[in-house]
């Protein structure tokens, strides 16, 4: 191993450790900021609501919450998963709840990370149910942690995923992230400084070609729009 | 189905950005009007598909954060062991070092300095546009085929007269500014090109957006103008989308540009 030796007091720091501890110092005054402001149950979800940089923190609140992380991760594990699963689990679960979110199939009627949990379960259950081709649950070891409330969580299969991407790669990079942002509630402002278009009137402009594009490929394709339906 | 008639409105709706009467009369005509039930219908399979595109974003910003999160982590080690040297010895050594990299920094900056010019970087990166964007089975279905052989033979007033004509309703609209952009920069139009790349680009074809995106990058390189504001967020946008299909030139340019030798190009 290579090491910078500074004399200091016969010191001698390794070089890449101290870009390490550069690094963890950069993140915790980013973490630092973040947590300036409290992430109460109601900012979390005003937080995705709002769409944005919000969003963005608010998810990496979720993301960040250990103690839930490893809620999920001991369900997986006493359920023949392993740390990859709950991991997984963990983030399609948060997938999930900011789409619910953003939805309005959740309004925080119940504490968000219970539900967040609860969903996390009800992916995993039906992951095991597929891979052993039952159609119950029923025989499933299931932790003994009762769920506060059933989640609402839409399965789409492979098949329609496999859809929904290759239309999004028809769609084309640009018109994606045109959409997407409009989608997560950004002003045409943003859109506009965000994807370097000259106004916010050109940034309208492109996003209605856009989605005309992308209801006609939907409409020129009989077998994809039946597909789409189940 | 024309769905212009109906786009604004099924916005309004499914934003739920609508008055309690407009609503309502809506969802009246909704009974009455099938194709406006139908344009609904697909309204919320393109939501299905934006919603597709959230996701898999959302998974790359986990790996993302993961990512972030490892580079993080401090690493425990014990003390190294290394040997205990004088700090004469270091900064008799680190001077001696610096020395040598001095000089061999300026012949290095001299050097490449060439290679950083606007020229130089346009030249590295731009193609001359073959016929594999040409619609139909071969180059001469194309409607626009007669101007992109005047500008493969370098007729370029034919050609631009050509592109020219084209209006923007017509469907090989973007082809026709993606070629007379290429044909007003052979001609060092650079005015000229930045405009054509721009409808280009607006004019949302998925086959040129990202090709008449790049060259307008290299358009703006071409004519020295590296220092404007549309063009550094052009090239910021491109290098920082990893699924654009010159991400990696962008990227390459970038930090070319930014680079402490092009502080020597004149």
């Amino acid at each position: 191993m290579t090491f910078v030796k500074v004399i200091k007091s016969h010191a001698i720091v390794p070089q890449s450790k101290i870009i390490r501890l550069q690094r963890v110092l950069f993140l915790h005054l980013i973490h630092l900021k973040m947590s300036n402001k409290e992430w109460t149950e109601e900012n979390l979800l005003n937080g995705i609501l709002q769409g944005g940089n919000e969003r963005q923190a608010a998810i990496r609140v979720l993301y960040n919450d250990s103690g839930l992380k490893r809620m999920v991760a001991a369900f997986v594990s006493k359920n023949k998963g392993n740390e990859a699963d709950g991991q997984d689990m963990f983030h399609e679960g948060i997938i999930v709840l900011d789409h619910n979110i953003r939805e309005g199939k959740f309004r925080g009627e119940a504490p968000i990370k219970g539900y967040l949990y609860s969903i996390c379960r009800f992916l995993w259950m039906n992951q095991m149910r597929k891979q052993s081709h039952t159609d119950s649950v029923a025989e499933m070891p299931v932790s003994s942690e009762a769920d506060t409330q059933s989640p609402e969580v839409i399965l789409v299969t492979e098949e329609r995923k496999a859809v929904l991407n290759s239309l999004l790669s028809e769609l084309g990079e640009r018109c994606q992230q045109i959409m997407e942002l409009w989608k997560l509630s950004y002003s045409m402002e943003e859109i506009a400084e965000k994807l370097g278009f000259s106004s916010p009137d050109m940034a309208k402009k492109a996003k209605y070609r856009c989605h005309v594009s992308l209801l006609q490929m939907i409409q020129n394709n009989p077998n994809l729009q039946q597909l789409l339906k189940h | 189905m024309n769905h212009e008639l109906y786009i604004e409105r099924l916005d309004q709706y499914a934003a739920g950005s609508m008055t309690d009467p407009e609503r309502a009369a809506f969802e009246v005509e909704l009974q009455e009007n099938p194709e406006l039930r139908e344009a609904l219908a697909l309204y919320r399979e393109s939501e299905a598909v934006i919603e597709q595109s959230i996701e898999n974003n959302l998974r790359l910003q986990f790996q993302s954060w993961a990512e972030e999160d490892r580079t993080a982590q401090p690493v425990a080690t014990g003390r190294p062991e290394g040997k205990v040297i004088s700090l004469r010895t270091v900064v008799t050594r680190w001077a001696v070092a610096a020395s040598v990299l001095l000089v061999a920094g300026f012949f290095f900056l001299y050097q490449n300095s060439q290679s950083l010019s606007d020229t130089a970087l346009y030249a590295a990166n731009y193609e001359v546009p073959d016929g594999s964007l040409l619609r139909g089975d071969t180059a001469s279905e194309d409607p626009i085929s007669q101007g992109a052989e005047a500008f493969s033979n370098k007729n370029y007033a034919v050609a631009r007269t050509f592109f020219n004509q084209i209006p923007p309703t017509d469907a090989p609209y973007a082809e026709a500014q993606f070629f007379l952009g290429h044909t007003a920069l052979q001609q060092q139009q650079y005015h000229e090109a930045i405009s054509a790349f721009g409808n280009a680009v607006a004019a949302n074809d998925i086959r040129i957006t990202e090709k008449a995106e790049w060259n307008l990058v290299l358009t703006y390189v071409a004519a020295s103008r590296t220092e404007d504001g549309a063009f550094k967020t052009l090239l910021s946008a491109l290098a920082g989308d990893v699924n654009h299909s010159y991400y990696e030139q962008a990227k390459a340019l970038e930090g070319k540009l930014g680079s402490f030798g092009r502080r020597f190009v004149e």
